[in-house]
C-alpha cells in the first residue's frame, strides 16, 4: 500500500507532466491536460507503460510528435518509484501547481533527437543575407503582380448560387415556391466556381543557383502573398518548408527571415536526395496532387543522377504539369543535354528560363498557356536529334 | 454513459470479432467510450482505421454510421436535408382543402436524416464513422468542431438538436492534408501503425483461413520487406489479406505456396514500377 507520502509526490508528477511537454514544444493546452489527469484516473494503470499510452491518446496530436513525448516521459517519471503507486489511484489526487523538474535534463534529450525545431548555429551550413529590394526589382515585381490573373484556375467541387448557372438549384428555388403556394415562379441557378489551382514551388537554393535564389524567392514571396494555395520549398543540402515565412507583408522582411531559416544557401547539391524526402512526407506528397509544381534548379546533381530522375518523375505524375525553371535557359542556345537533365526530359512538361525577375515574368504569361498544353511537350521540344549538328 | 466493457474485456472481444488491436489502440478505444470523447485515428491506407469503428459497432452491438467526407461535402449532406419535392406536392394537395400551415411543411416526414443528424437522435444504439475527414475541406472541418465537442447542432426550422448521451466517434485520416488543430484538441489520438509479423500473421489467418501455416509465415515475412523497400505505395493490412486469399485460390487449383504467393503479387503491389523493385528484390 503506498504511503500518503508518495501518493501526493504522484500527483504531482502527474500534475506537472503536460508542462513538462509544453516546454519540449508540444501545444498541450489546458483542456488536453484535464482530460490526461481524467484519463489516468479511469484507466487501469499497472505499470508506467500503461500511463505512457494513456497520455499519447490524450495529450499528443500528431504522429510526429510521439517521438519528443516519448523522450519526455522517460526524463520526466523515469527515476521515480512512481511505478509501485500507480495503482494506488483510486485515493485522491489533488493536482498542485506545476513544478520545474529536470528541465534541462529533457532538453537535452530532445537536441539529441529532434533537433529540426532550434535553429542550430552550425557553421558548415552558411547563411545568407539578402540585399533590400532595389529600384528595378520593384518595378519588375509590380509588373509581375499586374499579370497574375491568368494563373492556373481549377473548378471547385462546391456549387454555389449564380444566376447564369449551369445547374438548377433545387432548394433553393423549391424554398422559394413554397412562400408562393407551391408554384415555382422562378428557376434558381447554380454553378462550381473556378477556384485556383494549387501552386508548387521547390526552389534549389545550392551553391550553383547561388546568383539566383533572390529572384526566385522574391517571386515567391510576390505569389504567396497575392495568391491563395501557393506552397514553397526550399532545398540544398535539406528540404525546408517556408510558405509560412514568405506570408510576411513585406518582401524584405521575409527574405531575411528566411536567411535565418533555410540553412543551406550556398551548401551543397543533392537534389534527388533532396526530392525523395519531400516525397516521403505524405502530408508534402499530398500538396503535389493537381498542382501545378515549378522547380527552380539547374539541374547540375553530383554524382548519378538516377536517383532525381526517380524522383522528379514521380513528382511529374502526380502533378498537372511539371515546369523545369533553370537559369541556364536564359543562353537561346540551351539544350537539356546532361545525363540528368536528358533523363528527366521525357517526364518535364516545360523548361523555361528562369534567370531573373523580367524572365520569371513571361514565365508567367506562359503558364496558362502550358497548363492547357498536352504533356511532355519539353520532351517534343529538346527530344529530337539537333539538325544542325 | 460509460461503457459497460472494462479495458481487458473490451480488448479479448476486439481480438474475439477478429480485429487483432495493438495495446495503446485499446487504450485510446477504452478512454474514448469512458470520456466520452471522439476518437481521431491517423495511418497509412490499409491500416483497419475505418474496420476500427465497424468492429466497435459489432462488439457494442449498435449500429454503424457511416459518413464518407470529400471535397465540398457540406451541411446537407452529413447532417440533414428537405425533401423539398414531397413538401411542394403537399402544398399542392393542401391547397385543395383550403389551408396551408407551414408548420405542417416542416414535420419529421420531410426531414431527410443524413449520418450526423442520425447519430444524434440515436446516440445510444450507434457508433459514428467520419471517414477520411482530410478529404474534406476546412469549412467542414469547422462546421464539425460544434458536433464534436457539445454532440449538438442547431437547425433552424427545428432549434437545437441534442443527443442524451455522448456520441460514440470514430474519426480517420489519411494525412493527405493537415488536420486543424481545434479539431484535433477536441480528440483522442491514436496513430495505427503497420502491425509487427506476430500480428499481422493472425490478422491474415483469421481473415484467410485456407492458408497454410508455412505460407503464412513466408507472406508476412515477404509484406513486412516489401515495406522496407523504396516503394511508392506500401501494401497494407488489406492488401496482405487480399494477397494472401488470391494465393488460397491458385494454391487450390494445384499451384504450390511459393509459385501461387508469386503469381498474386500483383495483389500486395499495384503500381508497375514497385513490381519491378519488388521482383528485382527477389523477397519470395
Amino acid at each position: 500500500m503506498a504511503t500518503g507520502a508518495t501518493v501526493a509526490r504522484a500527483a504531482e508528477l502527474l500534475a506537472g507532466f503536460p508542462s513538462a511537454l509544453r516546454e519540449a514544444g508540444l501545444a498541450v493546452d489546458a483542456s488536453r491536460a484535464a482530460t490526461f489527469l481524467l484519463a489516468a484516473r479511469i484507466a487501469p494503470l499497472r505499470n508506467l507503460a500503461d500511463l505512457s499510452r494513456a497520455g499519447r491518446v490524450t495529450l499528443v496530436g500528431s504522429h510526429e510528435n510521439f517521438a519528443t513525448y516519448d523522450a519526455v516521459f522517460r526524463a520526466w517519471f523515469a527515476d521515480d518509484p512512481l511505478s509501485d503507486i500507480v495503482e494506488a489511484s483510486d485515493e485522491e489526487k489533488a493536482p498542485p501547481a506545476s513544478r520545474r523538474r529536470d528541465h534541462d535534463a529533457i532538453r537535452d534529450i530532445l537536441e539529441g533527437e529532434a533537433a529540426g525545431k532550434h535553429a542550430s548555429d552550425d557553421a558548415a551550413l552558411g547563411r545568407k543575407a539578402f540585399g533590400q529590394t532595389s529600384e528595378a526589382d520593384r518595378a519588375a515585381l509590380a509588373r509581375l503582380k499586374r499579370g497574375l490573373g491568368l494563373l492556373p484556375a481549377l473548378e471547385a467541387r462546391k456549387f454555389v448560387a449564380f444566376d447564369r448557372g449551369s445547374r438548377i438549384d433545387v432548394a433553393r428555388t423549391a424554398r422559394a415556391a413554397r412562400s408562393t403556394a407551391g408554384e415555382t415562379l422562378r428557376l434558381f441557378r447554380k454553378m462550381r466556381p473556378d477556384k485556383p489551382r494549387r501552386l508548387l514551388l521547390l526552389a534549389d537554393v545550392s551553391g550553383s543557383m547561388k546568383a539566383h535564389s533572390e529572384a526566385t524567392l522574391r517571386f515567391a514571396h510576390l505569389l504567396t502573398r497575392s495568391r491563395p494555395k501557393v506552397e514553397t520549398f526550399c532545398f540544398g543540402t535539406r528540404l525546408s518548408r517556408v510558405t509560412a515565412t514568405l506570408r510576411h507583408r513585406l518582401p524584405d522582411e521575409a527574405l531575411a527571415r528566411l536567411s535565418g531559416l533555410v540553412f543551406d544557401f550556398d551548401g551543397g547539391t543533392r537534389i534527388g536526395a533532396s526530392l525523395e524526402e519531400f516525397l516521403s512526407v505524405s502530408r508534402y506528397a499530398a500538396l503535389v496532387r493537381g498542382a501545378v509544381t515549378l522547380v527552380f534548379s539547374d539541374g547540375l546533381e553530383r554524382g548519378d543522377p538516377a536517383a532525381m530522375i526517380h524522383a522528379v518523375s514521380r513528382l511529374a505524375r502526380l502533378s498537372q504539369r511539371l515546369i523545369w525553371v533553370t537559369p541556364l535557359a536564359a543562353d537561346p542556345g540551351y539544350r537539356p543535354l546532361t545525363r540528368g537533365m536528358a533523363g528527366m526530359l521525357p517526364v518535364i512538361d516545360a523548361v523555361v528560363d528562369g534567370s531573373d525577375l523580367a524572365a520569371l515574368g513571361r514565365l508567367l504569361r506562359a503558364l496558362p498557356a502550358i497548363e492547357t498544353a498536352p504533356r511532355g511537350e519539353a520532351g517534343r521540344r529538346f527530344g529530337a536529334p539537333t539538325r544542325s549538328a | 454513459m460509460p461503457s459497460p466493457l472494462t479495458h481487458d474485456a473490451l480488448d479479448a472481444e476486439l481480438a474475439a470479432s477478429g480485429y487483432f488491436a495493438d495495446e495503446t489502440l485499446v487504450t485510446a478505444l477504452y478512454l474514448a467510450l469512458q470520456l466520452g470523447k471522439p476518437l481521431l485515428l491517423e495511418g497509412m491506407p490499409g491500416v483497419g482505421k475505418t474496420e476500427v469503428a465497424n468492429t466497435l459497432a459489432r462488439i457494442l452491438r449498435r449500429e454503424p454510421i457511416r459518413l464518407q467526407c470529400y471535397e465540398g461535402i457540406d451541411a446537407t449532406k452529413a447532417l440533414y436535408d428537405w425533401d423539398h419535392a414531397r413538401q411542394l406536392l403537399h402544398v399542392r394537395v393542401a391547397e385543395r382543402g383550403g389551408k396551408v400551415k407551414t408548420a405542417d411543411l416542416y414535420a419529421p416526414e420531410f426531414l431527410i436524416e443524413m449520418p450526423l443528424l442520425k447519430a444524434l437522435r440515436n446516440a445510444g444504439t450507434s457508433v459514428l464513422l467520419i471517414d477520411e475527414i482530410d478529404r474534406a475541406d476546412d469549412a467542414f472541418e469547422a462546421f464539425l468542431l460544434e458536433f464534436l465537442s457539445d454532440f449538438q447542432i442547431s437547425i433552424p426550422e427545428i432549434g437545437t438538436v441534442r443527443a442524451t448521451e455522448p456520441v460514440v466517434t470514430i474519426l480517420t485520416s489519411n494525412r493527405t492534408r493537415e488536420l486543424h488543430d481545434a479539431l484535433r484538441r477536441r480528440c483522442l489520438y491514436h496513430w495505427i501503425d503497420y502491425p509487427e509479423p506476430a500480428r499481422e500473421r493472425s490478422i491474415v489467418e483469421r481473415h484467410a483461413p485456407g492458408i497454410a501455416a508455412e505460407a503464412a509465415e513466408r507472406l508476412v515475412k515477404a509484406v513486412a520487406a516489401i515495406r522496407r523497400l523504396p516503394l511508392i505505395k506500401l501494401p497494407g493490412i488489406a492488401e496482405s489479406i487480399d494477397w494472401a486469399r488470391a494465393a488460397d485460390v491458385l494454391h487450390r487449383d494445384g499451384a504450390p505456396w511459393p509459385d501461387a504467393l508469386k503469381r498474386s503479387l500483383g495483389l500486395i503491389v499495384k503500381d508497375q514500377e514497385d513490381l519491378d523493385t519488388v521482383r528485382e528484390a527477389e523477397l519470395i
